[in-house]
């Protein structure tokens, strides 16, 4: 199959696209606090230099602001480095509670738009699978996206994992009871893609979407 | 001139807010779409600045609803770059004004409020 016709492959890159375009919005939102808060320092500045008193406090405070954003915008671009080189190697060693909190960090603005709630509760101990991270972070995504329009009333979908044989078992969990892979909605076709590149088995039913992920070295 | 912010980026919008009120707006400003609709219900408002994508309800749905309880509000829309797309997509659909690309110079944005606001049986 080539790449023009590769599901998986094309699900691949718009999943890049996606998550490139969030990050650029997120980061531009940065940019803009940062910018409006030198603004009004000027204005204050200006209307200064006319007469009126200085607040020391109210640029400790704009200057506290600036800080707090550029230490947000080292997280988001620290996140975008380590989604980019999640593509580096086909197959490695994968410590699966920090790709969950990678997902739920990329994934926040997304929930967010629609109203829910995103949420890790990463393994207690170190959880490692030997897989493809790409791949994996693609199936994720492809879940989140599906269980972020099926969430149950409590409007929040926990990602969770735990081991499973030789593998992992990771499972989103807060969706609808009766939601299943027979909703017109459930993206079939770039799941089962993806399924076949990671051998790994999705489930769908009471209220969860799972994630059956085996050791490729097994 | 009174004017209504709404986005979802709190430190962004209370700043603009104030930057606008030292340029002498009358200004209120809210990070929930639903919060400003009450606000417009019960306030008159001369134009409204609004965020593309604001969570729950996007710009343009938030402009629909705006419009319905006051319709001689004027709009102006803040996007990223990212969303002009979406934007430019549903504009034809929900007739919407002005926009400036974030982040928004403010003496531009100033300009086009009192643009906005001068023309011809806009004051409530």
């Amino acid at each position: 199959m080539t790449a023009e016709k590769d599901p998986a492959a094309i699900g691949g890159l718009r999943f890049f696209g996606k998550i490139s375009a969030s990050v650029s919005h997120e980061i531009k939102n940065v940019l803009a606090v940062i910018r409006e808060s030198a603004g009004l320092m000027e204005d204050l500045l200006a209307m200064h230099r006319k007469g009126l008193p200085l607040d020391p406090e109210k640029f400790a405070k704009l200057a506290d602001r600036v800080g707090r954003q550029t230490v947000r915008a080292d997280a988001i671009v620290k996140n975008m480095n380590r989604f980019a080189h999640s593509v580096d190697e086909p197959v490695k060693l994968v410590e699966v509670g920090e790709l969950l909190l990678l997902i739920t960090d990329l994934g926040q603005r997304l929930a967010s738009m629609k109203g829910m709630v995103l949420a890790t509760a990463p393994p207690e101990t170190a959880l490692t699978v030997r897989t493809s991270p790409f791949s994996l972070e693609l199936a994720l995504w492809t879940c989140l996206e599906f269980a972020l329009e099926h969430g149950d009333e409590n409007k929040r979908i926990t990602l969770s994992a735990k081991p499973s044989g030789p593998g992992v078992e990771v499972v989103l969990g807060g969706l609808a009871a009766a939601t299943d892979r027979a909703d017109p909605d459930y993206p079939a076709e770039l799941l089962d893609a993806v399924q076949g590149r990671l051998q790994t088995v999705v489930q769908t039913g009471n209220g969860a979407m799972t994630l059956l992920v085996p050791d490729q070295q097994s | 001139m009174r004017v209504l912010l709404v986005d979802d980026e709190i430190e962004l919008v209370s700043t603009l807010a104030e930057r606008l009120t030292l340029r002498g707006f009358q200004v209120d400003w809210f990070a929930a779409p639903l919060d400003a609709l009450a606000a417009v219900r019960d306030n008159p408002y001369d134009v409204a600045v609004l965020d593309v994508k604001i969570p729950k309800m996007g710009g343009l749905e938030l402009k629909k609803e705006m419009e319905r309880l006051q319709p001689k509000l004027r709009f102006i829309f803040m996007t990223g770059h990212g969303s002009l797309e979406d934007f430019e997509a549903g504009v034809d659909e929900a007739g919407a004004g002005f926009y400036l690309v974030k982040p928004v110079n403010i003496e531009v944005l100033t300009e086009k409020i009192r643009q906005l606001s001068a023309e011809e049986g806009n004051h409530p």
